[in-house]
């Protein structure tokens, strides 16, 4: 049941996940997993599969050590742990799209230990060519293939039907963000963080219903809006807000976020194609890009265009521990930041979210040096 | 135990790598003055042959950081790069090869010379996202350079399909033509087909060698590793085949006169992993104890043929399998070659070597841990460290790991006996 508080419901959802899909798998729905945004989750859904984005969050890590080294990111040995837990009994199976090393090492893994799961990898190409753009056709229809699903007319419609639900999902979010940036939509980081982890693990129905309750929220005071430190938070996944919290509090105003649990996994909300498969894979190509599978370069141009349209005067890298895709891009990103004056920090965050008291300080310091260097 | 050490080589072929070592660096560092285009690119993939049946110049950037291990250079580059914000938690190759091309690049004293700065860059999409960066990084580092952004799929080798050969075939023709265009030289084909043909010979070669491994006594052991340099840099020459031949000869030699690596060989071992590039002499450590270690993960990258009749889709095929043989990619793949290596060499024990610096390597290895205890009943060790950074291997940690897995594997072997 949802509670009439959308910020509430999407906590609530949040938190006991694991719950509610498990009820909905006892209801006969079947459930395909996923570790990051670029697993296709129309095709999954157009399959007749409820995906859902396995999440690490904060928590202990114990059994995990069993099947996996410490130098590795607190999201993969989190998400092992839970399914280790029992927590992610009712998935048929997970998608990875070769998201980093750690991920393809990890579904390995899964696969060795959930032998009843069935894991598919997908091999998306780095590249935009039209050579890439027909192969990235060809390796949906091969998921297809390996889902047992024929590439039909009938299919064909159904992923029409996918498509669209999940671009309104997808524009609902960017709604919330746009909403939230303009001052029209009062909402603080943890309850946006909370607003958009809940899309990822409840049903589409479901969230788009709760998130579009909560854009025509009516504003009824602006306290995170006064803050005086504009900052944008970059990184892999955020996996609890507390972080975001302490910020907030110490005077930052998150006005951007480039995360793996941010914006990045949204934009675009469409492929601009009229076949349904080749606007899926139009969609996909022309996503955000990401640490994983991008040059620092060619998001920087993004960033670029970011920083001509705000007051950005800092940002704060929030980093999973061993994050191999976002500390490679990490000096690259100073660099360019210092030639535009704009103070930047990097946050390491292991697998209990601690705000602990040493980052707490570096935050105070950061925001601090920030103020005053911009009056 | 000391932190670095080098290894104890028997072969005699091991003074023909040296030669081979200093000849290739010397051929780089010439190249330019005799206006050959040199490129640097990733090993373990079907560009090789291309450039060398073009008469380009092939580097590899992380072929030389073993070296700058070897020879006690990686501290320095280690701490130019980390002084440039690079993580000490990043794979070691990257942080020597990024401080190296910041650093010493022009001014290292190291008796190999240095690399030549390179002509163009064929910078993959594909393989680990560690190779991956030091080439977005190496773009930056050299902005005159041309630059290739090659593309390839990852996938395990079971499950390669037909479209994905034809995009692996695809970006070896979009290479040929880069190069074509880059450097002003044609591809001569029938000296493509040549080079394609001395690699085939050289991986049956490699494969002929490592079953020498099998007879007991082993006529070499991991020590003698370095001999893999002909297979990273050389392949599609003669230079590569001429010297495996060597060593072929001399195992054969070897074996008809029973001669091991150790007078008295009791224990037969495997090495999963990277090996620790600055301290080789690990492998000898185990002989004190009468342990030779066999076969190793590593070796089995080159395990694969080439048909020189189709040399394209040749290529295409070695480059979508070599990274997937030894990796992560290929999991099943990896397990059931290590359970059969240790059925084919008679392995007692297995060493695992838990690699800060590569993780596709790293991962799933307990899972073959418990494979090999519950399918074989063979024990095995987990080894803490790092191949390129030595701040990350303990030799006292190690010493009393590996003691106590020794005392285990001769008790048992006095058992059985």
């Amino acid at each position: 049941m949802m509670i009439s508080d959308p910020i509430a419901s999407f906590q609530q959802a949040y938190e006991t996940s694991s719950q509610i899909l498990s009820r909905i798998h006892d209801q006969g729905q079947k459930l395909f997993g996923y570790f990051c945004t670029y697993t296709p989750i129309e095709l999954l859904a157009a399959c007749g599969y409820l995906p859902v984005r396995i999440m690490g969050g904060r928590g202990k890590t114990e059994q995990c050590y069993h099947l996996l080294p410490e130098f590795i990111c607190p999201f993969m040995k989190r998400s092992l742990e839970r399914a280790m837990n029992g927590e992610y009994h009712f998935l048929s199976g997970i998608v990875q799209s070769y998201s980093c090393d750690a991920v393809c090492g990890c579904q390995a893994v899964w696969k060795n230990n959930f032998p009843d799961m069935s894991l598919y990898s997908i091999s998306l190409p780095y590249n935009s060519n039209p050579q890439a753009r027909e192969f990235y056709i060809a390796e949906f229809k091969n998921l297809l293939e390996k889902l047992g699903q024929p590439y039909d007319p009938c299919f064909q419609e159904k992923l029409r039907q996918a498509i669209e639900q999940y671009r309104q999902v997808r524009q609902a979010v960017l709604n919330l963000y746009d909403s939230a940036q303009s001052g029209l939509l009062d909402i603080s980081a943890e309850e946006k963080w909370y607003a958009v982890q809940a899309g990822f693990v409840i049903p589409p129905d479901q969230y788009l219903e709760l998130i579009n309750r909560l854009i025509q929220r009516k504003k009824e005071a602006s306290v995170h809006k006064k803050n005086p430190v504009s900052v944008i938070i970059s990184g892999s996944e955020i996996g609890h807000p507390d972080i975001l919290t302490y910020i907030e509090k110490t005077g930052g105003r998150i006005v951007w976020d480039d995360h793996c649990t941010g914006i990045r996994s949204f934009e675009p909300a469409d492929g601009f194609v009229e076949d349904p498969m080749e606007r899926l894979v139009d969609r996909y190509m022309k996503r955000s890009p990401c640490a994983s599978r991008s040059r620092a370069e060619d998001r920087w141009l993004q960033w670029e265009k970011k920083l001509r349209h705000s007051d950005v005067q800092g940002v704060i890298f929030i980093l999973q521990k061993f994050c191999t895709p976002h500390l490679s891009d990490i000096p690259y990103f100073k660099e360019q930041l210092k030639k535009r004056g704009i103070l930047s920090i990097v946050l390491e965050m292991d697998e209990s979210w601690e705000v602990s008291g040493q980052i707490r300080t570096r935050i105070d310091g950061f925001l601090d040096m920030v103020q005053g260097k911009n009056g | 135990m000391d932190k670095k050490s080098k290894s104890t080589k028997r072969l005699q072929a091991a003074k023909d790598v040296n030669r081979i070592v200093f000849e290739y660096y010397m051929e780089c560092s010439q190249a330019k003055s005799q206006g050959i285009p040199v490129g640097w690119m990733p090993p373990m993939n079907g560009a090789i042959e291309i450039l060398y049946a073009m008469g380009l110049q092939p580097v590899f950037p992380e072929n030389w950081s073993p070296v700058c291990a070897a020879f006690g250079l990686a501290s320095q580059n280690f701490e130019i790069s980390e002084n440039m914000g690079y993580s000490i938690d990043l794979c070691g190759y990257l942080r020597n090869i990024i401080g190296y091309v910041h650093g010493p690049i022009e001014t290292s004293q190291c008796v190999l010379g240095n690399l030549p700065i390179p002509d163009f860059l064929l910078s993959p999409g594909g393989g680990c996202i560690p190779v991956m960066k030091i080439f977005h990084a190496l773009e930056r580092r050299f902005p005159d350079a041309a630059v290739f952004r090659a593309d390839l799929p990852q996938v395990a080798l079971k499950d390669i399909q037909p479209h994905h050969i034809q995009y692996a075939v695809q970006e070896i023709q979009r290479l040929i033509s880069f190069l074509e265009e880059t450097t002003g030289r044609k591809m001569d084909y029938d000296k493509l087909e040549e080079a394609v043909a001395l690699s085939d010979k050289a991986c049956v070669l490699w494969d002929d060698i490592m079953s020498y491994r099998r007879y007991i006594p082993t006529p070499f052991s991991a020590a003698e590793i370095g001999i893999m340099f002909v297979m990273v840099t050389r392949q599609g020459t003669r230079i590569a085949v001429d010297f495996l031949e060597k060593v072929l000869d001399e195992l054969k030699d070897r074996v008809a006169r029973k001669q091991g690596v150790i007078p008295e060989e009791k224990i037969r071992l495997f090495w999963d992993n990277i090996p620790l590039w600055y301290n080789l002499g690990l492998f000898n450590y185990f002989e004190e104890m009468n342990g030779v270690v066999v076969a190793e993960t590593y070796s089995t990258a080159w395990s694969i043929r080439l048909d020189a009749e189709d040399p394209i889709k040749a290529l295409a095929l070695k480059s979508l399998k070599s990274y997937p043989l030894v990796s992560c990619v290929s999991m099943d793949n990896r397990m059931d070659s290590i359970i059969k290596a240790c059925k084919e060499y008679s392995i007692d024990g297995v060493i695992f070597h838990r690699n800060k610096s590569c993780l596709p390597i790293t991962l799933g290895q307990m899972d073959i841990k418990r494979r090999l205890e519950e399918q074989l009943q063979i024990p095995s060790i987990i080894i803490d460290a790092d191949h390129m950074d030595e701040r990350n291997f303990f030799p006292a940690q190690f010493r009393n790991r590996a003691d106590a897995f020794m005392e285990m594997l001769l008790a048992k072997r006095k058992v059985t006996s």
